[in-house]
């Protein structure tokens, strides 16, 4: 507790590190929402500059940067469909359609609060016991647990936003499949590249993900403002009560204990928090169909686990020198310009500085609550802008997004050919949100499943070796039993 | 067989007909690799393997339960999308017709547009059109903010965060160059 008190001591009555903190929140903010604008963007920007900060400033910026980049991206997602990064996609499949019913306040009130609430639990988590859970998550889940637990998410996807089981499973495994394009993660073997460089390189997510949200809704919306059925979304500002907080009690800690494991996993971190906790979310609901069609619960679930995972993140980084992600890569960056070598020594050797990082992810969590509650008010009114000027702005800013991340005309291509093909898709009532948790966790799957066998010298009784793997690879199994049982038992009922 | 039953059984045909060539595809690869005996094939048949299985397990059950497909469907959801976007258009007016098809077809002109001749010069027709497209009539509105999201995009991507944008190719390349030095 002392030492929390000294960091925050260090934090506010320094006006620098407050201008310093308050720059971070909401360049953060600003930076996760526009798609083009990423949190690496700013991170990338701001690394010279932070050669000219005090050593415990720079690091702290990077540490809010983080927290607030991460809920920034919601709230694009909820108000147009657009996420700001990979990790706001599964927000997006409960948020806009929120948006479509006049519940973009509540979508929005639901964000913040559990945004607010996971990166708090979180941070205090961080601060409890850094080096002891680094060491028990490091040894326990290899690349075999987490190909079980990424098996025992993508059981439940097929149900996502479809009504036809079949149709989800199809979904899924196309979503699969389009992961596998480019060469394959262990002999760098191309395949279904058709000679194509582009290709090589696999698709990327990001056109992907922006084509398959920003643009088919741009072409289902223009569709209906050509034949004059377009209705607008209704404009609502009316916050989730306590009453409704209270109902998702179970969700948030779900949540927030789904991304805070997932954060501490290194190369993993925040999206695959979000969609294992959306995943999850579905799985324990009572009713699972409602899930892509506009369910609170698939906010909270999203937005309290990638959330949760920023401060998890820092525990690995700080305790072994292992960073989560791009973003704390670049931290390490930052640590070796103010000469300094991360590792398990930083605890001792730079007391101060790690507490006062701790201190402002803490309180970076809890400033997106106040900040968010004002924002939640104010942005929904973005909602009035009619759609006929929306559209170009939508189609502009995701096209800027795409071409920004590798310089590439041919992302831009394959963004509207998602558009085009993800408007098939609903209009064939096939699932887009299952399609992308295909493609996202299937490479993240194929490269741990390579690993994995490996481990087990090929033989799949040896993934069931360990107690977590056998846990999750059963409970999977057992959920596509489940599933095939309830659509059977639906229809003899009938 | 009638039109209907065609239409029905047609995407899970073309399904397994697209899995089977995927396959065919990785038989080009098949085989052990020095560092995973599994080889680069293995991971996307087993995919391909699995959406001939889910397709056939579709046909047959609609083939043995004829209401499978009905029975699939979860009851009391809300009218999915498919109804939502076909059931109110009229696609016998010609000019509903014309500006659905200008939405999709516009932004992929703009796209190969914007590759010919560059980010800058597409940008200002795109944005105007496309707004005249979605049914804004009113002239005044279309130029400021065809104006003011132009010259926000500007500063924001060009000058304030250098982020690189399509500079087109030919003279429209080292134009669109000029105009980047400009800004930033």
């Amino acid at each position: 507790m002392n030492d929390f008190i000294i960091g925050t001591t260090l934090l506010f009555t320094d006006p620098i590190g407050i201008a310093v903190f308050i720059g971070g929140l909401v360049g953060g903010l600003v930076f996760g929402a526009i798609p083009g604008l990423s949190l690496l963007t700013l991170a990338a920007i701001l690394l010279p500059f932070s050669a000219w900060l005090k050593p415990e400033h720079a690091i702290m910026l990077y540490g809010v940067i983080y927290v607030s980049g991460v809920y920034g991206g919601a709230i694009t997602a909820i108000l147009f469909n657009i996420p700001g990064s990979v990790e706001n996609a599964p927000t997006a499949f409960d948020g806009y359609p929120m948006t479509r019913k006049g519940q973009a306040g509540k979508a929005i009130g639901f964000a913040v609060t559990c945004s607010a609430v996971g990166g708090t639990i979180s941070a205090v988590l961080m601060m409890m016991a850094t080096a002891p859970i680094a060491n028990f998550a490091i040894s326990t889940f290899g690349p075999i647990e987490v190909f079980a637990v990424i098996f025992f998410g993508l059981t439940v996807v097929a149900g996502i936003g479809t009504g036809s089981l079949s149709k989800g499973w199809l979904s899924l495994l196309f979503g699969l499949f389009l992961g596998t394009i480019g060469l394959d993660p262990v002999g760098g073997t191309p395949r279904f590249t058709f000679g194509s460089l582009y290709l090589s390189g696999g698709i990327s997510f990001v056109p992907l993900i922006l084509g398959f949200f920003a643009v088919t809704e741009v072409f289902i919306q223009g569709h209906r403002t050509a034949s004059g059925t377009h209705s607008p979304s209704k404009i609502s500002v009316a916050y989730p009560s306590l009453l409704e907080f209270w109902g998702m009690k179970f969700a948030v800690v779900r949540s927030a204990i789904i991304g805070w494991f997932c954060g501490l996993l290194p190369g993993v971190g925040a999206t695959l928090a979000a969609f294992i906790s959306y995943n999850e979310a579905v799985r324990w609901s009572k009713e699972p169909e409602k899930f892509g069609k506009g369910e609170p619960e698939g906010v909270v679930a999203a937005e309290t686990a990638n959330n949760a995972a920023t401060g998890a993140a820092m525990i690995p980084l700080l305790a072994l020198g292992l960073p989560g992600g791009a973003l704390t890569a670049i931290m390490i960056g930052v640590f070796n310009m103010h000469d300094m070598e991360i590792g398990p020594l930083i605890m001792v050797e730079a007391h101060d500085l790690v507490w006062v990082l701790f201190a402002s992810i803490f309180w970076a969590s809890l400033a997106i609550l106040a900040l968010g509650v004002v924002e939640a008010k104010g942005i929904v009114h973005l909602l009035r802008i009619p759609f006929p000027i929306l559209a170009p702005c939508i189609l502009i800013f995701a096209t800027i997004g795409t071409y920004a991340l590798r310089a590439s005309i041919v992302d831009v291509y394959v963004m509207f050919g998602a558009g085009v093909l993800g408007f098939l898709m609903r209009k064939t009532n096939y699932s887009i949100p299952a399609v992308v948790m295909g493609l996202i966790l299937g490479q993240i799957g194929e490269n741990v499943f390579s690993q994995a066998m490996v481990l087990v010298d090929y033989s799949v009784i040896g993934l069931f070796d360990t107690w977590v793997s056998g846990f999750f690879l059963l409970g999977g199994c057992m959920t596509i039993c489940l599933l095939f049982y309830r659509r059977l038992k639906a229809f003899t009922n009938r | 067989m009638s039109s209907s039953t065609i239409k029905k059984f047609a995407p899970s045909v073309l399904w397994v007909l697209l899995s089977a060539v995927g396959i065919f595809l990785t038989l080009d690869y098949m085989g052990p690799l020095p560092t995973f005996k599994l080889g680069a094939a293995f991971w996307p048949q087993i995919i391909l393997g699995a959406i001939i299985v889910v397709s056939i397990f579709q046909i047959v059950s609609s083939l043995i339960f004829r209401d499978w497909s009905e029975g699939e469907r979860i009851e009391g959801l809300e009218k999915t999308d498919a109804q939502d976007i076909s059931d109110q258009v009229d696609y016998s007016v010609g000019a509903t017709r014309f500006k659905t098809l200008a939405t999709f077809i516009l932004p992929i002109v703009y796209v190969y547009g914007m590759h010919q001749f560059g980010f800058f010069f597409v940008t200002p027709i795109f944005l105007p059109l496309y707004m005249y497209v979605m049914g804004v009539r009113q002239l005044k509105k279309i130029f400021f903010v065809s104006v003011g999201l132009y010259a926000t995009i500007i500063f924001l991507f060009v000058s304030l965060v250098y982020t690189p944008l399509p500079q087109g190719s030919g003279a429209f390349h080292s134009l669109n160059g000029q105009f980047l030095a400009l800004f930033q």
